[in-house]
């Protein structure tokens, strides 16, 4: 895809210094491209390490190509990149340790998240990989929301939680998966004892 | 959202996020949800665990004594109905989950104080083993284990109220307790370091009893006590609201530091006045003190602001006194320095170290 046809992240022209009006390419893994202010870089320490690591010319970001990004699609991405823009410049928040973790969801953020849980996932993931802190604390905190007032059954249900009995049995299953001979071994051991033997060697 | 397909990093933070209700209630989810919770470095600065005949009820409180979480444990002859059950790995007993709305009041067979709608509910058969199982679910949510009070109410079977090993704050609530009950209550803990005592004590107070030789105490009901209580005590710290005594009681205490034949560990000593036209007992008063007792202004220049620390003794918070207007004496044998002050209602020691 030319970069004329890339899919472009609003951006206010006028928050931006003049000397940090540069705009990066990135490239999802399903080949989406992206123009990101360098400020709105920032949020990301993933991103921002790699650009500082390119050291970019302006000529250079026109002409080489996009930097791929091949963990994250157009989708998530574009998510992503909103969220960095809408909040650049802004101080990326230090962890206090405090527990629990005090942390407002902003009105743009709410918005940005009314998404299905498929795609609040992948922009979990994908804030994680980037190392967006913030956008990593306003999208666990949607999570953690949805628990709110949830009997634990509920919660089962909200979260995909397996009971133990299904954890123990995936277990299992994972074991045979990968030693077929043991499952053998062991109903041979089951069966000896049932035939009243008293050793199985 | 498959909140454990998540990397670690992740579940760890949503974790973090929750509040304590939520998280407590995720724990029961299964064993992998209360690992991930004890593998976020959960926090929780107290955990109170109040023990009735009818009930538990489990608090996780903030640091300023907010309560994070109220979460009842109730026994019952047979569960409710729209119970959720509650399994613990390696465990038999069956426990149920119910939230109770507060619209429900009348659903609620228990007189408990509080406003919690989170309800487990055990089978009254299964009382004893439920206590540890619950006590053991908690305690293995944090890493470290957080500060663990027992209050218990007067009147519960005390072989049905288990002391784990690591708590060591004890307090007891009701009305009135016979003191073979509190004495008991307290053996129970291995290394009793705080205890308060809600209810009036009755019966003969013995030497070296549980009770005095707790390093911290509060003592809330003391009245006719008052003598038992706070001339046997032999720890550091203790607080004896509601004294029925005369001042006589004052000047001795003050008399047997200075003395040393008592009161050799004490840091600070505080009693708190409670008259009644029955007892017909005068008012403190500090001139009768000073008479009886030889001390000094204190001298702002040697002394801070604020004498003694703070203190937390089983909940009850000791705030650091203000010494301004204090008297000093001085213990005969070494020439320890003590500070004190008398009030109608107040009577204040504290040691200097």
């Amino acid at each position: 895809m030319s970069v004329e046809n890339a899919p472009v992240v609003d951006v206010d022209e006028a928050a931006i210094p003049v000397e940090k009006k540069m705009y990066y390419r990135f490239e999802s893994n399903d080949k989406k491209e992206f123009r990101v202010s360098e400020l709105a870089i920032q949020q990301s320490e993933t991103l921002n390490r790699l650009v500082e690591a390119m050291g970019y010319t302006s000529e250079d970001v026109e002409n080489k190509p996009a930097i791929a990004i091949e963990n994250i699609d157009g989708k998530t991405l574009k998510l992503v990149f909103q969220w960095c823009e809408h909040h650049k410049g802004e101080a990326i928040p230090v962890d206090d340790g405090s527990v629990p973790k005090i942390v407002e969801i902003p009105e743009f953020d709410a918005k940005l998240m009314d998404i299905d849980n498929g795609l609040l996932f992948k922009l979990i993931w994908a804030a994680d990989y980037l190392n967006i802190v913030q956008l990593l604390n306003v999208s666990c905190k949607k999570v953690a929301n949805m628990a709110q007032g949830k009997t634990p059954a509920q919660l089962r249900r909200v979260y995909l939680l397996p009971s133990d009995e299904e954890d123990e049995a995936a277990k299992r299953a994972a074991q045979e998966a990968q030693d077929p001979r043991a499952r053998e071994v062991e109903e041979e051991f089951e069966e000896r004892k049932r035939q009243g033997g008293n050793s199985f060697f | 959202m498959k909140l454990q397909k998540l990397p670690h990093v992740v579940q760890r933070e949503i974790v973090r996020t929750m509040s304590f209700t939520e998280t407590t209630l995720l724990s029961f989810c299964s064993t992998r949800t209360k690992h991930m919770i004890k593998n976020t470095n959960w926090k929780v600065p107290r955990l109170l665990f109040t023990i009735t005949k009818k009930y538990i009820s489990v608090h996780l409180c903030h640091d300023n004594w907010s309560n994070a979480l109220s979460l009842v444990v109730l026994y019952v002859d047979e569960f409710m109905e729209n119970t959720e059950v509650l399994k613990l790995r390696n465990s038999s007993l069956e426990f149920r989950f119910i939230k109770l709305g507060y619209y429900l009041d009348y659903q609620q067979p228990v007189e408990y104080y509080g406003n919690s709608q989170d309800v487990i509910q055990v089978l009254n058969q299964f009382l004893d083993d439920s206590r540890y199982e619950l006590y053991k679910h908690f305690i293995d949510l944090f890493p470290n284990t957080p500060k663990i009070q027992l209050m218990t109410e007067v009147g519960t079977d005390l072989e049905l109220v288990p002391v784990p090993e690591y708590v060591t704050d004890l307090s007891i609530a009701g009305e009135e307790v016979d003191v073979n009950y509190v004495e008991e209550y307290f053996s129970k803990c291995q290394d009793l370091q705080n205890a308060l005592v809600g209810p009036e004590i009755k019966g003969q107070i013995m030497e070296n009893s549980k009770i005095t030789t707790v390093k911290r105490l509060v003592c809330v009901d003391t009245k006719y006590q008052v003598k038992c209580l706070v001339f046997k005590f032999n720890g550091q710290v203790a607080s004896f609201q509601g004294c029925r005594c005369k001042i006589n009681v004052v000047i001795d205490v003050l008399k047997l530091w200075i003395s040393n034949e008592a009161f050799q560990n004490v840091e600070r000593l505080s009693m708190n006045a409670e008259f009644s036209s029955f007892d017909n007992f005068p008012y403190w008063e500090e001139n009768v003190v000073l008479q009886e007792i030889e001390s000094s202004q204190s001298d702002p220049s040697k002394r801070p602001e604020n004498c003694g620390k703070k203190y937390e003794i089983a909940s009850w918070i000791l705030d650091p006194l203000e010494c301004g207007n204090f008297r000093d004496i001085t213990r005969t044998i070494d020439g320890k320095r003590a500070s004190f002050h008398v009030s109608t209602f107040d009577f204040h020691l504290v040691v200097w170290n």
